[in-house]
């Protein structure tokens, strides 16, 4: 009897080995741990030269010319995102030729790059050029993106425009802002007589050209989200005008045969609302003009002084300035002109309000303690940040994207009324990478476009 | 029953436990290592690492971008979670210990739950998770008290069971800050990106002896990626980080415990 038990129990021991053999073996035990570190620097990219596949030569140049060219204007778009980092060329163990696709990772991990740029550059019968490109996470040494683009030879530069903002939205998820145009208040002359003309450029200051010849006086000038028109104000006859001015064509018009002076015009998201301001006996309110019917809704009416009117992406809401609480604070409304509601209370004043493009940011120019400086807060006022901190930074304009902001800095004028020199800079909304953008003369009042069609 | 009768019944019994005995052999040798996946690329991501890990340590030292405040929160962070890793359990739970016989349902616990969770990444807890985790870990060393013996001597085994989860506690605690400092330098977060702050990701490490990954890291929101270009950004960032710090130099002796390691992400406390 006691044999038998043993012997039973020794069977069972043996089942429940077995089952601990089965199950809890590939079970062991995990260490977890939360990370809730980082750091924040750019993100180490290589891009190559497009290699050229023949030795094509078109009217800008050979096909190697053109293939540098591009991956240059594409490293320097990156660089001046300030969230990549693109390696020196020089550093390269390997490069593609045209007809390698996959790199040798381990040539690229040795250099630290963290995602690769190849591809190549090839001449179609027609006279156009082909251009691919490929992006590569190089620790998981897959492709993460890859398109080919076909194009005149002298639209290179624009090519280059696009792979920058597919690779920035394949590594930061947000769509770029590389393929955009920038347009200003160029001003030149002395202080007394000031030139003031409408010039537009590249994002990146190439293909500078002036819209207006500097006869009237241009101030404000907006780009319409969905086309490339420009809304601006002008002084025609002393008297200050919305105008509305198409690219392609060229062509001029005055928006709304107004008895009084209208100004800081600009459209809705959707690109069919212009919304403004109107002054009428020393006080000024909020309209919005239909662009279809040309028909015009009063917005405000109260006796302070309502301007500057940015809608948020949605068309739904419009954020503004007036001084109705006794100083010139932020205010949010339905675009209706609903349910107004003060949404800056710090201390000093609030101007030039502008709704980020992707919704979660209100810019503005603060002004108070002697300066005039750039931040940033919720539509609902929480969260308020300054992102510069000089004597006079003004008239914030955000990235398509809504990722960086663009405004102009003028510098002190010394006893002698000299200096006041004025410039474009740019900015990241978490306030790092400042920089200046290049321009031919003095600017102010910039204005983004978006996204090239 | 007939004497032939017997010995072909003892035969045919001796063959049934033979047989019996070899599929249970299977089961204990052959099961194991049937569920495991066969690794993928070992060789490759080995060797080249080491030198990225040190390239990028030595080169992001001096651009790393001033975060004033973060130091000190580190630091305050760092103290209450050791600390809160370090408390002594309450009595009651080593005397569970002790009493808890069945190995195996216990061994059980940490492995189902994740097993199961890639598939409802929305329901993942991830604090429930760390519980049962951390017991699991507590739990290893502990001396097997099979005895039901005098009292005084079972209190003793307790104390020292009690001990010992302590000790791994605190053991486990000091791997998770080595981890967790390393990790600061490797992961770069994409900051400014849209509600980044809102994100949170689960990657899983299966760690040779010497530290290096067994196979690529695994994200475990993997669904996720596809729907959100925002939160496939952000789980790279997480994985890329995992690789560059590689190979983790912890202690040889505890490779058990840190063998499989789960990174969360959680970058909440970083952005506003």
């Amino acid at each position: 009897m006691k044999k038998e038990t043993t012997v039973r129990g020794g069977l069972w021991a043996l089942v429940i080995l077995a089952a601990c053999g089965l199950f809890a073996a590939p079970a062991h035990a995990v260490l977890r741990v939360d990370i809730n570190q980082a750091h924040v620097a750019p993100l180490p990219i290589a891009v190559v030269d497009l290699p050229a596949a023949g030795e094509g030569v078109t009217h800008a140049g050979t096909l190697a010319e053109i293939g540098a060219s591009i991956s240059g204007v594409i490293r320097a778009n990156l660089q001046r995102s300030g969230l990549f980092e693109p390696i020196d060329t020089e550093a390269f163990i390997s490069t593609p030729g045209p007809n390698q696709v996959r790199p040798r990772f381990g040539d690229w991990r040795a250099i630290s790059a963290q995602a690769l740029v190849s591809g190549r550059i090839a001449l179609e019968a027609d006279g156009r050029i082909r251009i691919e490109f490929r992006l590569w996470d190089i620790f998981a040494e897959s492709q993460m993106t890859g398109l080919r683009y076909l194009a005149p030879p002298q639209n290179w530069r624009r090519i280059a425009h696009l792979i920058s903002d597919a690779i920035y939205r394949r590594l930061t998820g947000e769509a770029g802002y590389f393929d955009t145009r920038i347009v200003y208040i160029a001003e030149t002359g002395p202080q007394t007589e000031r030139v003031k003309r409408l010039a537009i450029m590249d994002q990146d200051g190439y293909n500078h050209r002036f819209l207006t010849n500097g006869n009237d006086l241009v101030l404000t000038p907006r780009f319409s989200p969905s086309r490339q028109d420009i809304t601006y104000m002008a002084y025609y006859n002393d008297k200050p005008r919305v105008y509305l001015y198409n690219i392609e064509s060229g062509k001029h018009e005055v928006l709304g045969d107004f008895p009084n002076m209208t100004f800081a015009p600009r459209f809705s998201p959707d690109g069919n609302r212009v919304v403004m301001s109107l002054a009428e006996d020393g006080n000024s309110d909020i309209y919005a003009m239909d662009l279809r019917t040309r028909r015009v809704r009063r917005l405000t009416a109260h006796p302070g002084i309502d301007t500057s009117p940015s809608y948020s992406p949605d068309n739904r809401n419009i954020v503004f300035n007036s001084d109705r609480g006794g100083s010139q604070q932020l205010y949010t409304m339905r675009a209706d002109g609903s349910n107004i509601k003060r949404i800056s209370f710090g201390s000093g004043r609030y101007g030039t309000p502008v709704w980020s493009p992707r919704g979660d940011l209100i810019a503005f120019t603060k002004i108070g303690n002697g300066k005039f400086r750039i931040g940033v807060m919720r539509p609902d006022g929480s969260g308020e940040r300054l992102l510069t901190d000089t004597y006079h930074d003004e008239g914030p304009t955000w990235s398509p994207n809504g990722r960086v902001l663009i405004f102009f800095r003028q510098e002190r004028f010394d006893a002698q009324g000299r200096g006041g020199r004025a410039r474009l800079r740019s900015i990241d909304l978490t306030g790092y990478n400042e920089m200046e953008l290049q321009t031919p003369f003095d600017a102010s009042d910039p204005a983004w476009s978006p996204l090239l069609p | 029953m007939t004497g032939e009768n017997v010995d072909e019944f003892r035969i045919g019994l001796i063959f049934s436990a033979a047989i019996h005995i070899g599929l249970i052999a299977v089961g204990v040798v052959g099961m194991p290592d049937m569920f495991r996946k066969a690794p993928e690329v070992p060789e490759i991501v080995s060797v080249e690492l080491v030198q990225i890990a040190e390239e990028i340590k030595t080169k992001e030292q001096p651009p790393a971008v001033e975060q004033p405040e973060p130091a000190p929160q580190r630091a305050a962070r760092e103290e209450t979670a050791s600390s809160a890793e370090a408390v002594p359990p309450p009595k009651a739970k080593p005397v569970k210990q002790a009493k808890a016989e069945p190995e195996p349902a216990r061994e059980l616990v940490p492995r189902t739950p994740p097993r199961v969770k890639p598939k409802k990444p929305s329901r993942f807890d991830p604090t429930r998770l760390a519980a049962l985790i951390d017991k699991s870990i507590e739990d290893k060393p502990e001396p097997k008290p099979k005895a039901p013996e005098p009292t005084d001597k079972l209190e003793e085994a307790v104390e020292r069971s009690r001990l010992a989860a302590l000790q791994s506690q605190v053991e486990t605690a000091t791997m998770q800050s080595l981890v967790r400092e390393k990790m600061r330098g490797c992961w770069s977060l994409p900051a400014g990106a849209k509600d980044v702050h809102k994100f949170r990701v689960s990657i899983r490490l299966s760690l040779t002896p010497e530290g290096r990954l067994q196979r690529p890291p695994q994200i475990v929101e993997k669904t996720r990626m596809y729907d959100d270009d925002f939160f496939r950004v952000f789980a790279e960032s997480a994985a890329r980080a995992a690789q560059i710090c590689a190979p983790y130099e912890l202690p040889k002796d505890r490779y058990e415990v840190w063998k499989n390691m789960e990174l969360v992400f959680d970058p909440s406390e970083m952005v506003g």
